[in-house]
């Protein structure tokens, strides 16, 4: 049963005008709104909310610290900022990928009832996702500023954040085009996630690792990315190579992931 | 102005209850899905002129709404064509993306946005929105705690901003009371003196004889005939009958 369809169209919408670039406007408006409510809705419109939503990652610090360095020794200088850099940048990874998975049906009802490109409802829940991660962030580089200063090339940081953005929302258009398809997706994604810990230098450093084995960790790009935040905040090192392989493959996540997104599309009011 | 030629839409339910990597797997073993076929549509054509008021009338199930999702571009087809010029604005539920939570004020905003309406633009027709819908004194109250009707007549109030030339109407005449139903009698006459083509799906036979120029009557994913509406309503008695 192939699709054989032509839609052909002269005009447009003009409530939901979705060919024309001139859109976009309005397109950034609905994700405006939805990231906004859905923002409202998780944190109840209370500060407290989000303090609640900090936690997680200092607890899960507070854990791995205690672990790392009372049971097994940990022998990498300025630990905690270290393990503080991996934990919160991991955190956004976590919730942006899973908060996009579950978002399509959670918006269900809106798909089956209006056309507008599906990929705002992923982009409006990465975006409060990214809300929240800038908020952590500036929890963070307080902490790094009190606990150690910072290195004058912090000022670099935006670059290795937008980049975990980028690679964080490829990885979360492939997972919501997938989660369409096979339900059973949240509960190997959340396997997954966890493996992927591991294989991130979030608890351990990667140059300490035989080369054989740090060379396959490089295979990750959250490796770069953890790298070069850390050459940023902690030790005041630049390498360019490294920079612009990490920006490439940020990019190239996006690319695609929104790509094999966009190829679904049209399909997705119907596997909802 | 629509042209469908050939429409047609099949629905694949599955056997399983619910689709997993699991159950592709095994699928891939055993050599395939096992799945219904369902046509919610089949071989479906015909034509809406600029500015006409079309009804299409049907029981449950004979495909209505599966052929206005077509039209919006929320489902694809599976075969034939369709074409339309034109504005396309698909009223298939009212009050989309509503926040129980929060304000009526907030719902403004956040369903003007699938208007294409920017804040600014819905501040500045929230007063109109608000005397239409009769709600000016609970503009900052909590969505829920307004009773349906009150939330219908907010939807409606705003769905009707939207400019378009093309209207596909899902049965919202249904909800709400009588006075109500009045009200969105009005807004459909302005529609009509206004030249607006319409598409409107509806059960109740006094709106389809007085606002609609031709009415289609679908029977299980088919066309069984169009023509005057007085006619179609007594054929469409026959059919159930």
């Amino acid at each position: 049963m192939e699709i054989e369809a032509a839609v052909k169209r002269a005009g447009g919408f003009v409530a939901m005008p979705h060919r024309k670039v001139g859109n976009l406007a309005k397109y950034v408006n609905i994700v405006r709104e939805l990231a906004v409510a859905d923002f409202r809705l998780k944190y109840h419109d209370s500060a407290l909310g989000y303090v609640w939503s900090m936690l997680n990652p200092l607890l899960m610090f507070g854990v791995y610290f205690f672990v790392f360095t009372r049971v097994f020794k940990s022998t990498i200088q300025d630990y905690p900022i270290f393990l503080l850099i991996g934990i919160f940048n991991y955190a956004f990874f976590q919730d942006c990928t899973f908060s996009a998975m579950n978002s399509l049906s959670g918006k269900s009802g809106l798909m089956k009832k209006i056309y507008f490109p599906r990929a705002i409802i992923v982009f409006a829940s990465s975006s409060t996702c990214i809300f929240s991660y800038f908020l952590n962030t500036l929890v963070l580089l307080c902490l790094v500023f009190f606990m150690r200063g910072l290195p004058p090339l912090a000022l670099l940081v935006p670059i290795p954040i937008a980049c975990l953005i980028l690679f964080s929302m490829g990885v979360a258009f492939l997972l919501a085009t997938l989660y369409a398809y096979f339900r059973d997706m949240s509960q190997i994604w959340a396997v997954l996630v966890l493996m992927i810990f591991w294989v991130t230098p979030i608890v351990f450093d990667v140059d300490s690792l035989p080369p054989t084995v740090s060379n396959l960790v490089y295979f990750n790009p959250l490796t770069r990315i953890f790298g070069l935040l850390r050459h940023y905040l902690l030790y005041n090192y630049f390498d360019l190579r490294f920079l612009l392989m990490t920006i490439l493959y940020s990019v190239l996540s996006l690319v695609v992931g929104f790509a094999v997104f966009q190829r679904h599309e049209k399909r997705l009011p119907e596997l909802f | 102005m629509i042209r469908a030629r050939n429409l047609s839409k099949v629905f694949r339910i599955p056997h399983a209850k619910k689709r997993t990597l699991f159950h592709n797997l095994r699928a891939l073993v055993n050599g395939g899905f096992e799945y219904e076929e369902f046509y919610a549509l089949r071989d479906v054509s015909f034509c809406v002129g600029e500015g006409e008021f079309v009804g299409i009338m049907g029981k449950n199930g004979s495909g209505k709404t599966t052929l206005l999702k077509l039209l919006s571009e929320i489902y694809l087809p599976t075969s034939g064509d369709m074409q339309i010029r034109g504005a396309v604005y698909p009223l298939l539920e009212l009050g989309i993306g509503f926040q129980p939570d929060f304000t009526v004020r907030d719902n403004l905003y956040i369903y003007g946005s699938f208007l294409g309406f920017s804040r600014r633009a819905m501040k500045s027709k929230l007063g109109a929105i608000l005397e239409f819908a009769e709600l000016q004194r609970f503009v900052d109250a909590r969505l829920d705690t307004l009773s349906s009707g009150m939330k219908a007549r907010l939807a409606f109030a705003i769905a009707m901003q939207a400019q378009a030339s093309i209207y596909l109407v899902d049965e919202v005449l249904a909800v709400g009371d009588h006075w109500f139903r009045e009200k969105c009698r009005q807004e459909f006459r302005r529609l009509k003196s206004e030249r607006r083509t319409v598409l409107l799906v509806s059960h109740a036979e006094d709106d389809v004889l007085e606002l609609c120029d031709r009415v289609i009557v679908l029977w299980d994913g088919s066309i069984a005939s169009e023509g005057r509406p007085q006619e179609m309503i007594e054929y469409y008695h026959s059919l159930s009958a």
